[in-house]
């Protein structure tokens, strides 16, 4: 049996680290309600822009109409990785780090911890952002021009985005989105309409045909950009309000266990006690007999 | 007859009405919608969005530039700003803030009488422990 000191040390320690992760636990929950509140907030402005993009890309696609419609030339996929930029939230990262696609892929990575997983598995790593927890708009813009150049010069053929989908508190999904080209956004739109649960009725089309003024041209040319920039910045609220959730939850189960821990040191602690106080007793008592 | 009317940016759904007309400011200049118009989609102008409700009231909303819908008289404003200004009641906030400022000066008055009284308070305390001290002496 362990000593009577070594136990209590090991208790002190236990309840130290429990206080720790109850306190970052408080800092993810509020940090989580928030993350949540944006991610939620701004579903349906995407989703009202996909209902249009969809709209648009039904339309017959002509040579002059904006690149952004138009598939690339060439094989090569560019996919961005939204990682954490700090650990302690679970299996997050690596249930987003088994999904990567294999092949011949260049990667741009949003977080630290997907940098960090891209270059030490010796991936095509293009460049490298950060995110901070508001998700600022000039941070998605950075990201959103140098993707746009990157399709437009024809160094890639698609662009797509691997993140973590926030479902609830405590469900997330690894989601691979398909960013450009915009054409054949039809399947993309239902997906989203089945994931916020809404019929497809909903967006019923009218038999008589949409007028568009001034023209189709200058309609898409207005909102590919728009478009590119919200769907991009949908994507990191939702992947922060997972790792916010992830880190809650991680946060709560490591409070549990160190409670349960203590508990059982505790006992560990009172039994050893009690093995000092009888073997002092039993001392006493043999050598008082002896004496006599 | 009624169109159904949504104001939606990307933080919040701003608005949701059914109105009779509804008069918004396009590129091609300034349009008013009637229930069973046409499916339309073009591009909004900085500007004011006006809402004739079903009991003859207006709502105006300032809205910045977006795609503006309409499909079975179902409008969607998606606009990345948008400000409701029938929402604001600016002369009554201006009295709320001067009804504020006038209370918060009030109470700061009696709380410095009252540190006056705690003040002689206290030094009637300490005239009277110091008296104790001396006659012990």
């Amino acid at each position: 049996m362990k000593g009577v000191k070594e136990v209590k040390n090991r208790i002190r320690a236990v309840e130290s680290a429990a206080k720790i992760t109850f306190a970052m636990q408080l800092v993810a929950a509020s940090k989580m309600r928030r993350a949540q509140d944006f991610a939620i907030g701004s579903r349906p402005y995407l989703l009202r822009l996909s209902e249009i993009i969809c709209c648009l890309s039904e339309k017959k696609i002509q040579k002059n109409m904006h690149p952004f419609f138009l598939p690339q030339e060439g094989k090569k996929r560019c996919i961005i990785v939204v990682g954490t930029d700090r650990g302690l939230c679970g299996v997050l990262n690596h249930t987003l780090f088994k999904a990567i696609p294999e092949g011949e892929i260049d990667f741009i990575s949003i977080g630290r911890k997907a940098m960090q997983f891209l270059s030490r598995t010796q991936c095509s790593l293009l460049a490298s952002f950060s995110v901070n927890d508001r998700v600022q708009y000039h941070e998605v813009l950075g990201i959103c021009d140098f993707v746009a150049q990157l399709y437009l010069e024809g160094k890639v053929s698609t662009v797509e985005i691997l993140y973590q989908k926030f479902i609830n508190t405590l469900t997330y999904t690894s989601s691979l989105q398909r960013l450009l080209p915009m054409s054949g956004f039809f399947d993309v739109f239902n997906q989203m309409l089945s994931t916020a649960h809404i019929e497809p009725e909903c967006f019923r089309r009218d038999v008589r045909g949409l007028l568009f003024e001034p023209d189709l041209k200058q309609i898409i040319d207005h909102i590919a950009k728009i478009f590119l920039k919200y769907n991009l910045h949908q994507v990191l609220l939702e992947a922060k309000a997972s790792e916010h959730s992830a880190r809650m939850v991680a946060m709560k189960n490591a409070t549990d266990n160190a409670a349960s821990l203590s508990q059982r040191l505790k006992l560990e602690y009172n039994k050893a006690r009690q093995y000092a106080i009888t073997s002092e007793i039993i001392e006493l008592a043999a050598s008082t007999v002896e004496y006599r | 007859m009624a169109i159904c009317v949504e104001v939606i940016t990307p933080y919040q759904v701003v608005c949701t009405e059914e109105v009779v007309s509804l008069t918004v400011n396009t590129v091609m200049g300034e349009i008013e919608i009637l229930p069973m118009h046409r499916p339309l989609m073009t591009i909004l102008e900085v500007g004011s969005a006006r809402l004739k409700l079903l009991d003859g009231s207006q709502k105006t909303i300032a809205t910045s530039s977006g795609i503006f819908k309409l499909e079975n008289d179902r409008a969607v404003l998606t606009v990345e700003e948008a400000v409701k200004i029938y929402g604001l009641r600016v002369a009554s906030s201006i009295e709320e803030a001067k009804m504020l400022a006038k209370n918060a000066l009030k109470t700061t008055l009696i709380r410095g009488n009252l540190e006056q009284n705690e003040l002689e308070r206290l030094e009637a305390k300490v005239r009277s422990e110091l008296t104790k001290k001396l006659l012990k002496q």
